[in-house]
């Protein structure tokens, strides 16, 4: 995958109706409609200044914006009207690419058909959907807000609505969720024929309700070996069904992967925007505040809210690239890497490579002329082999 | 001698945790030759690790000026004791330099057993023992009682015990004044021939070896040719003087007298602790009694972790030995862990302070194997082999037997204790010798022991089984045949030499057993299965397997959880750096340590 001079926009809407157990992204529950209308007044300042740097106001017009990505927290918990106008501010400010892929992320049981069509209409052309479980016990073990028959409700609503390319999350190694559940789950989540799926091994992140009681022995972990067959089923299961499996936890049918997604795989440049929204940019990484009201503060004096930067030396993208590249099944690509880099692969990492081979030997990762990749069975360790380039 | 009556020679003991060290901060500050604010938390007590578990190790003498309420100006040496049983030795000298000893005692604890062993220690050394009481100031204070206990126990009378509190630094100059009319001057005769006791040394980058020495009979001074009685070595005096702190020269040491010596000694084993020192020209007739030759009690193999450089441990070992005569090393080769160091302690403590250092003070990472003792193997032919590595151990056919060492173990605990420890002495091969009652509350065991039983965790098993009251002192007596084997282990089917410990025959199953739990605990599950087997020869007696490891992997990655999820990989990444690889299987450092620790419950 060549790296390109477009830009990706990510978009945080950092609310939830209430906040899930396993969830550590950084959103506020129980927010009320002043404050979000603030943010979004906030949102969209931002976007309009950042446009004038990299979008259509800045010097040269530019640079070509070819995916969005609304995500969160819980996006669609923002009035529809809202939505449309964060997008249209978009479009305002940038040059948007005429087949942009333009993603929201939204919660089953927040959907209507009026939301929809005024998505659609506002642009949004790609839907992701966390559906998670689809067994009651397993989703209120997880506070979810949703039951599975808002799943599969909300899920006809969409493609009623006209979208065509939907995403479905779903979560494995929950505890009290064992093989047939997942089995079922999956089955389910299949019937409804999304163009894409994410399947996520629970992590179990500090400050999360999950770490909580796993750590007052209210709930067990899910040994690793069950996780591990859970996910093997689920990869296996899926080629039966016609999706490429292209990322670590990500599958699609043909020419749905998520484009926008490919740009962190990628180490391509995006623009993140709202509350700790991350960006790289230009081998700059830089973020604003985890905080709504620090954010809408700044804002509101026009005031960008980055509040941490870093520059990336020539190690820091390398090893960046490394550790997202090597989590998609292509791996990476030799010849785009030297051309990244200005170094062959081997030549950078000439000492690394004895123990690669042992790994290959092993069947967990593989080489040839085009690259090296993290095979299937490699996958459970990939963090091992991604830290062996680290 | 006029000049020796305004000095007092004296050190503090207590219990741990007694508060001593706090107490000679304030006896310091007191007698103000130290600031406030340039004082570390407790001056005497300076190494990091020391402050740290709240011992002293290294011994710290100061001078002190003390302006006494009768008008006279006192000198007072106070000489500091180690407070271990690996140090007793070093203890009994430094106690023998001393005309009285400061018993403090935690008027919230009463006596406890390390008490009584560092009184009878200075009794042997006729000292006059002056008590106090300290941490007064605290609600649970009860000294009244404390007051009781010390006069039923020890003998002494207490009623008059100086009331003190280091902490808040309440009855110091009662204290001092107390130390002043209750102890002794030193005697001495300053016109005899010199006769002085090496009671500890230091090296020092300027000045080579300082050797700290209380001065008997007779007068040093710089030019002098001395003579180590011991050692049988001469040398000239470059400096002498004392410590105030710090060192300051003097014209000369006279009878009576605590100071220091310089005299171009290269490295501290060259000042043994105990030696004794007089002119070369004009010697004293006899020795000061008491001296003992430094000997290894334990070794282990020290070597350099993954990533370590071999030199970098090689100079630290060496900079350590310059200034501790009781730490011996050289180098050995394992198959598993490459090029490193067989070195000899004179305990166990001693051995994980050498470790620390070389972590602490030094940022190094080794690796440490299972400590041995010396045995002493005959062979057919009727030869003799000193072992102190078990994987030298000969092969069994040509061996006639092995000799383990033993030592005569002296175990004092309160008596409700009695029947745990004669069941821990029994279960490590203890033969008893007598039993008697010191107080009506208080029992003396003493055993013949091997020592190998002693040194793998007894103390700790002690301390625990007698919530801490127990208290051991131990010294070599012979060599006893007996039933040993030579116990390996095996990682995923390969001996990794660093386990291999020589345990009797009786214990071998057990401790296999042990060993593998402990090491099933520790090592992290990799992608095979891993056995862990206990072997003797051929023969496997205990297994234990690390299920296959089956999952390391970030699940969700996306812009944000770049820059972080990677930092937090790159941590997993060096805590593994730390990990020793044997053949396929990693192996943290804390493993060569963990399989000796004692488990309660095992």
């Amino acid at each position: 995958m060549m790296k390109t001079n477009n830009l990706g926009l990510y978009i945080h809407i950092p609310f939830c109706l209430k906040k899930c157990h396993y969830c550590d992204f950084y959103s506020e529950a129980g927010t009320d409609s002043a404050i979000r209308a603030k943010y979004v007044d906030s949102l969209c300042s931002e976007i309009a200044w950042y446009g004038g740097r990299l979008g259509l106001a800045s010097e040269d017009g530019g640079r070509l914006v070819d995916t969005v990505f609304i995500g969160g927290g819980t996006p669609s918990i923002l009035d529809a009207g809202q939505t449309a106008r964060i997008v249209s501010t978009i479009f305002d400010s940038f040059r948007v690419a005429e087949d942009a892929e333009i993603s929201m992320e939204c919660n089953p049981a927040t959907l209507t058909a009026e939301k929809l069509a005024a998505y659609r209409k506002a642009g949004i052309n790609r839907l992701s959907m966390g559906v998670q479980s689809m067994e009651p016990s397993v989703l209120e073990i997880m506070g979810r807000a949703h039951g599975p028959e808002d799943v599969i409700s909300n899920f006809r609503l969409a493609r009623e609505a006209g979208f065509d390319n939907i995403n479905l999350d779903v979560m494995f190694g929950v505890p009290g969720q064992d093989m047939e559940i997942w089995k079922d789950t999956v089955h389910k989540v299949l019937a409804l024929e999304p163009e894409h799926l994410s399947f996520y091994s629970l992590e179990l992140a500090e400050g999360t309700e999950f770490y909580r009681r796993l750590a007052s022995g209210q709930l067990k972990e899910t040994a690793p070996e069950k996780d591990r067959e859970m996910y093997h089923w689920m990869l296996e299961t899926l080629d039966g069904c016609g999706y490429e499996h292209y990322e670590i936890s990500n599958a699609a049918k043909p020419g749905c992967r998520c484009r926008h997604n490919l740009k962190y795989w990628n180490l391509e440049d995006y623009l993140g925007l709202g509350a700790a929204a991350h960006s790289f940019i230009a081998d700059k990484r830089f973020s604003n505040p985890e905080d709504v009201s620090k954010y809408v503060d700044s804002w509101q004096t026009g005031n960008p809210a980055v509040d941490w930067h870093q520059e990336n030396t020539w190690e820091d993208s390398l090893t960046d690239y490394i550790f997202t590249a090597l989590r998609k099944t292509e791996g990476i690509g030799k010849k785009d890497f030297a051309e990244r880099f200005g170094r062959e692969f081997w030549d950078v990492f000439a000492d690394r490579r004895a123990e690669f081979e042992e790994y290959m030997a092993a069947g967990d990762a593989a080489e040839d002329n085009e690259g090296v990749c993290i095979t299937r069975k490699g996958m459970d360790i990939a963090s091992e082999l991604i830290a062996l380039f680290l | 001698m006029d000049y020796q009556k305004y000095i007092r020679n004296f050190s503090i003991i207590a219990h741990i945790d007694h508060g001593k060290s706090t107490l000679a901060d304030r006896i310091i500050e007191k007698t103000g030759l130290v600031a406030q604010r340039d004082m570390k938390e407790q001056f005497l007590d300076n190494m990091e690790l020391e402050r740290e578990r709240g011992i002293t190790i290294k011994l710290q003498t100061t001078r002190l000026v003390f302006q006494s309420k009768d008008g006279n100006e006192y000198i007072l040496n106070l000489i500091d004791t180690p407070g271990h049983v690996d140090f007793t030795y070093e203890v009994s000298r430094s106690l023998a330099a001393c005309e009285g000893a400061v018993l403090v005692v935690d008027s919230t604890q009463g006596v406890e057993a390390q008490t009584m062993a560092n009184v009878y220690l200075a009794l042997e050394q006729d000292l006059e023992i002056l008590p106090c009481l300290n941490k007064i100031d605290l609600a649970s204070s009860r000294p009244q009682e404390t007051k009781d206990e010390i006069e039923e126990m020890i003998g002494i009378d207490a009623q008059d015990a100086p009331l003190v509190s280091g902490k808040e630094g309440i009855g110091i100059e009662d204290l001092l004044e107390e130390v002043v009319k209750r102890f002794p001057a030193p005697d001495g005769d300053p016109e005899g021939k010199l006769k002085a006791l090496i009671f500890d040394s230091v090296y020092d980058n300027y000045k080579g070896v300082v050797i700290y020495t209380r001065v008997m009979d007779g007068e040093v001074k710089v030019g002098d040719m001395i003579r180590l009685m011991n050692t049988k070595k001469k040398y000239e005096v470059t400096e002498v003087g004392v410590m105030a702190p710090g060192h300051v020269p003097t014209r000369s040491l006279r009878a009576g007298e605590v100071g220091y010596i310089c005299a171009s000694l290269k490295q501290v084993a060259d000042a043994r602790v105990g030696d004794t020192i007089t002119l070369d020209k004009n010697p004293t007739d006899e020795p000061l009694p008491g001296y003992k030759k430094v000997q290894s009690m334990v070794y282990c193999g020290i070597y350099p972790a993954e990533g370590e450089k071999y030199e970098g441990v090689k100079d630290a070992l060496e900079k350590l030995q310059v200034n501790d005569a009781a730490f011996l090393f050289e180098p050995e080769t394992s198959q598993a862990l490459g090029f490193g160091f067989r070195c000899g302690f004179l305990g166990l403590l001693h051995m994980e302070i050498i470790v620390e250092c070389l972590e602490r003070e030094f940022g190094l990472a080794v690796i440490t194997t299972s400590p041995s003792v010396v045995y002493k193997v005959v062979m057919n032919d009727g030869t003799e082999e000193m072992i102190q590595n078990p994987t030298n151990l000969p092969d069994l056919t040509l061996i006639k037997h092995i000799e383990e060492p033993i030592v005569k173990a002296d175990i004092m605990i309160p008596k409700e204790y009695v029947g745990a420890i004669m069941e821990l002495c029994q279960e490590r091969r203890g033969n008893m010798i007598h039993m008697e009652y010191i107080t009506e509350t208080r029992v003396q065991l003493h055993y013949e022991m091997p020592l190998n039983e002693v040194i793998y965790d007894f103390f700790d098993a002690l301390k625990s089984k007698t919530r801490g009251y127990g208290s051991l002192d131990y010294e070599f007596i012979r060599y006893q045949k007996s039933n040993l084997v030579k116990l390996d282990v095996l990682l995923n089917k390969d001996l990794v030499d660093a386990f291999s410990m020589i345990v009797h025959e009786s214990k071998a199953y057990n401790r296999g057993r042990f060993v593998c739990q402990k090491l099933k605990e520790i090592i992290p599950m990799h992608q095979f299965e891993v056995p862990i087997q206990a072997a003797i020869g051929q023969k496997v007696i205990a297994r234990e397997t690390v299920k296959a490891f089956r999952k390391d992997v970030i699940a969700k990655c996306y812009g944000g959880d770049i820059s972080r999820k990677k930092k937090l990989l790159e941590k997993q990444k060096e805590g593994k750096k730390r990990m020793r690889q044997f053949g396929t299987v990693e192996v943290p450092q804390e493993a060569f340590t963990a399989v000796l620790k004692y488990d309660e419950n095992k």
